[in-house]
């Protein structure tokens, strides 16, 4: 439930070119009016986030995509660090990883990551997903920033 | 009798899949003092298609939640659930103060808790996700809204999403 019909804005944390791709065009087909950002790895999303240097002009996201695997900073890092930080700990963190080990899942959901999703494989797979995203944290939930 | 055995070989079938589905049973557990929003949300999770797989447990307090997930005295056999939906306002311990217990416990804090109030004040909606909310969602009226909003809830929690099992 996004307020006056306002794009929605995802900040998509992904070092994989191909899933960033995926991901977008998934998006493209969404009834949803969305704005995707991008960032290649977990230094960048945090420099994003904390608007430092060149993204001083950063919007901030109402949802997070997080990978976990990824060079330098990891998801968890990047996840720690988002929950801790009293500006941005309330936006919706939703792990996106292809990693289906037990201790990720449970791991991550105690540093309050706000869903694990596994990642799809196909486009197809990859939409129905998407689907299911929009339709509940972007028609059923009440997202913090769509209440300013 | 060709055909009768033929149906019959594949209906077994069709249960044996059917009860490898249902091995994992979703255990829910319902925070909420307004007993007729309590049976609205048990009529539209029964009416769902994972009705089959989920088992609904209530507390009508803040207090009784609790007292359930630390398994104390009356429950000591109480299974953890898979999610939580949590009331905010209730008499005695409210949902703020529920939901910091539940994610300050090493133990608990990893269950996803979603917030159903009908509050949409943006107090509840941000300090619910301050203290670590894993959703926020402003409860239905009526049970054809229950039922989709539920719809919604179990496609991407009991569906897209992985939940922690242990």
């Amino acid at each position: 439930m996004i307020a006056n019909g306002r794009p929605i804005r995802i900040l998509l944390v992904e070092d994989n070119l191909g899933d960033v791709l995926l991901t977008k065009e998934a998006f493209k087909s969404s009834k949803i009016n969305n704005i995707i950002d991008v960032a290649e790895d977990g230094e960048i999303a945090m420099n994003m986030l904390r608007r430092q240097g060149e993204h001083s002009d950063y919007e901030p996201p109402d949802l997070i995509l997080l990978d976990l695997n990824m060079p330098k900073k990891d998801g968890r890092e990047v996840l720690a660090e988002i929950k801790a930080d009293e500006k941005l700990k309330s936006i919706p963190v939703a792990i996106m990883t292809s990693s289906k080990a037990e201790t990720d899942v449970v791991k991550t959901y105690k540093l309050h990551a706000n869903c694990y999703i596994l990642k799809p494989v196909t486009l197809d797979q990859f939409v129905d997903v998407v689907n299911s995203i929009e339709s509940f944290w972007f028609s059923v939930v009440v997202l913090p920033t769509s209440v300013e | 009798m060709d055909t009768r055995s033929l149906e019959n070989i594949s209906n077994h079938r069709d249960i044996k899949s059917m009860s490898e589905n249902t091995a994992q049973v979703f255990k829910l557990l319902v925070v909420d003092d307004n007993p007729s929003d309590v049976i609205l949300t048990i009529e539209a999770f029964k009416d769902s298609a994972f009705e089959d797989n989920i088992s609904v447990a209530v507390a009508n307090d803040g207090e009784q939640a609790m007292a359930m997930l630390l398994k104390t005295q009356d429950y000591i056999d109480f299974e953890l659930p898979n999610l939580i939906l949590l009331d905010l306002n209730m008499p005695g311990l409210g949902g703020h103060e529920v939901l910091e217990k539940i994610k300050s416990n090493e133990a608990l804090r990893r269950i996803p808790v979603i917030i159903m109030s009908s509050s949409k004040t943006n107090q509840d909606v941000q300090n619910s996700y301050d203290l670590h909310a894993n959703s926020y969602i402003v409860k239905p009226t009526t049970l054809a809204q229950y039922s989709e909003v539920v719809a919604k809830v179990e496609s991407f929690w009991l569906d897209a999403a992985s939940l922690p099992n242990k």
